[in-house]
């Protein structure tokens, strides 16, 4: 598959001088997705997959009456994918996601790519919504077929909470979502991995597929600070001491450990890990997500 | 010329200075820290943080500094004059016009003690050549002579004065001072004014100027937080009840002094018998009520007393009044020989509403009407009767 194409390339920073979030996410989506050689992720719900004996319960508008003329008995047809999935987004909205060094935050490059993909899974019929969260959650948009201008709408004016916490509010969403989907869960996830884990573990427990994306500034990474100052933590106010020069190898130690024990206990739990830093242009995103969803569309 | 302060007390204010040297501190620390997402993968490294208390902005820091010490000596009212300098000795011969204050206020605690004292002092100083005089003010001045050499004489007024029940002028006392001064040629010429100095006392619209030669100091007997509760109002609500008058006694205690009192007990007394107590609390600068349990009205005019336990200020502890008994207007109703049932009912009714003054009620048939009804009778009702005959008609006739 070759997912390159003329907006393959285009720069979130670029993306970021666009007012309208809907503008956004069709740039993207339509540049990519003129860019696959075939489309085979397009249409899933009409494809034919067998025939099936009717079964008391069944809607009778299923029945293949050509079927029925020939051979006197009722047959239902069956389609790959025949039911819609939901697209739930669980975007991270604290205040650590409001910190961008390269002239979009990590909120704004959340939005982007969540609106994207409910677009993106819009186009394809399936039933988006999105929850945000901080410390409780924040917007709730319920899964449904008509729900993509109410989720750009809420992303476009959610602003960056308060603090952070995962175990709580991902708890509440596991116990919202009682119909399994897909769960796109967007953070830049500054918690212990156990707890993270924790939390995407109940969602798998429910039946979801979990699709993770991990965001991070540049200058996160690399801990881009010039000269010995006092950091600031944006959701707590606590103040350190800092040396970039005398920590800086360790703290990059860390955060690569961090991202690397995240990606392999989520492997190990069949869950979808993809770490992006926010100068990466979005349809790396979108193609991983594409990935999960044909996966999820070859089960009935 | 000296500075002098009217309200000192304000200095306390230049403790504000303070405030500018925090925000200046406060204000670079906040200026130095560099957000950042989380600390999580951050460890703390030993960073000498000597520069971080050093103030920056020196000039800015002064000026600001500067501001606030000036608002303050404001609200100190500064005054030039020569407070000290009034009561020394030296200097050739010297006349001076001792003012002091007797007026309501000066009751209070141990000013007038005070005040007294500092006028004896002030006489007692005074050179075998000098001369001297005391004037005495409240709402209006005083001297009690001009200008003498002889001390005993003033010391021995001094000492029957007692302060008075007026309200306080300063501008009449200082006016006749200055007065007293104009005909004086010598040395030097000094006036002393002893007083609590209540804000009132001073006339705006009195210009009031001393001669630039003539010395003026004050001497301040004012306590910092005067405590004063004072009874104000007391009102009397009568009612008849089982027949018999009765009245209940409220008083209103005042509170003028700036810190609020929690306990002030008041006593009702009529004719010198303690008949109840009441405590109440009362806010700082407010007042409160005391209601007494009702008590039934003497038949003789009787002297009553609400008074409150002692305070620094005792002249207004006490608040008198006087209850007279039966202030009831006596009523006959006379009802005509074939009244009908209950035909006066609604008319006692009415009657019975009335408060201030009462109506005692008596009925009588016209035709048992005898001249001894008639006695002690201020209101007489003939309700539907016709105009009697006999004596108590003929008595009734002369009186119309």
């Amino acid at each position: 598959m070759d997912v390159r194409a003329p907006s393959r390339f285009i720069d979130p920073r670029i993306l970021a001088r666009i007012d309208s979030l809907d503008l956004v996410a069709r740039a993207v989506v339509d540049g990519f997705i003129s860019g696959l050689h075939r489309a085979p992720f397009l249409g899933r719900s009409i494809d034919f997959a067998e025939h099936r004996a009717y079964m008391p319960g069944d809607d009778i508008r299923r029945i293949d009456w050509r079927v029925f003329a020939r051979t006197d008995r009722f047959y239902v047809k069956e389609f790959e994918a025949d039911t819609n999935a939901n697209v739930m987004t669980v975007l991270d909205v604290s205040r650590s996601m409001d910190y961008g060094t390269i002239g979009l935050s990590k909120l704004e490059y959340g939005k982007f790519l969540a609106a994207s993909l409910t677009y993106l899974s819009s186009r394809q019929r399936d039933r988006v919504g999105l929850i945000t969260f901080d410390t409780d959650l924040v917007d709730i948009v319920p899964p449904s077929a008509r729900h993509r201008d109410t989720v750009l709408h809420a992303l476009d004016h959610r602003e960056a909470g308060t603090g952070s916490a995962f175990d709580a509010p991902l708890r509440k969403v596991a116990e919202r979502l009682d119909r399994r989907g897909i769960v796109v869960l967007i953070s830049d996830f500054y918690a212990d991995v156990r707890v993270a884990i924790e939390a995407f573990e109940r969602l798998r427990y429910r039946g979801h597929d979990v699709i993770v994306f991990h965001l991070l500034d540049p200058a996160e990474v690399t801990l881009a600070i010039d000269g010995t100052t006092a950091v600031e933590d944006l959701e707590t106010g606590e103040r350190m001491a800092v040396i970039p020069e005398r920590v800086r190898d360790d703290y990059q130690k860390r955060v690569r450990a961090h991202i690397a024990s995240l990606a392999a206990r989520c492997g190990e739990r069949e869950i979808d890990y993809t770490f992006m830093d926010t100068s990466m242009p979005l349809d790396h995103a979108l193609f991983s997500y594409l990935s999960r969803r044909n996966r999820l569309s070859r089960v009935r | 010329m000296g500075l002098a302060l009217l309200v000192p007390l304000a200095l306390a204010g230049l403790a504000a200075v303070a405030i500018p040297i925090l925000v200046h501190l406060v204000h670079r620390r906040h200026a130095e820290g560099t957000p950042f997402p989380s600390l999580m993968f951050l460890h703390q490294v030993p960073v000498r943080v000597q520069r971080r208390q050093r103030i920056r902005h020196w000039p800015l820091l002064l000026i600001r500094c500067l501001a606030v010490i000036l608002i303050v000596l404001a609200f100190a009212r500064p005054f030039l004059g020569r407070p000290t300098a009034v009561l020394a000795t030296e200097g050739g011969r010297r006349d001076l016009v001792a003012i002091i204050d007797r007026s309501f206020s000066m009751g209070y605690g141990n000013h007038w003690r005070a005040a007294t004292r500092a006028v004896r002092d002030a006489l007692t100083a005074l050179g075998p050549d000098d001369r001297a005089t005391i004037v005495a003010f409240d709402e209006e001045a005083t001297a009690m002579g001009p200008l003498t050499g002889e001390t005993g004489p003033l010391l021995t007024g001094l000492d029957s004065l007692t302060p008075g029940e007026r309200g306080t002028r300063f501008a009449p006392a200082l006016t006749l001072a200055r007065r007293l001064l104009e005909g004086s040629d010598a040395d030097r010429r000094d006036i002393v004014m002893v007083s609590d100095f209540q804000r009132v006392g001073w006339d705006r619209g009195t210009p009031l100027r001393l001669p630039a030669e003539v010395g003026l100091a004050m001497v301040d007997v004012s306590e910092p937080d005067p405590v004063n509760t004072a009874v104000g109002e007391v009102t009397l609500r009568r009612e008849i009840r089982a027949g018999r008058e009765r009245v209940q006694v409220a008083a209103r205690v005042i509170n003028t002094g700036p810190v609020a009192v929690d306990r002030v007990t008041l006593h009702l007394e009529l004719n010198g018998q303690v008949l109840g107590s009441q405590t109440v609390a009362v806010e700082a600068g407010g007042s409160a009520t005391a209601t007494f349990a009702s008590v039934v009205v003497p038949s003789v005019v009787s002297r009553g007393v609400v008074r409150i336990d002692e305070d620094p200020l005792p002249v207004d502890n006490t608040r008198f009044f006087v209850l007279t008994p039966g202030r009831g207007l006596p009523t006959l109703i006379v009802e005509p020989t074939r009244a009908r049932e209950n035909q006066s009912l609604y008319l006692e009714r009415a009657l019975a509403v009335g408060k201030d003054p009462t109506f005692p009620v008596r009925v009588r048939a016209l035709r048992n009407l005898q001249l001894t009804d008639l006695d002690g009778r201020r209101l007489i009702i003939l309700n539907d009767a016709a105009f009697p005959t006999g004596p108590a008609g003929g008595r009734l006739r002369r009186f119309v």
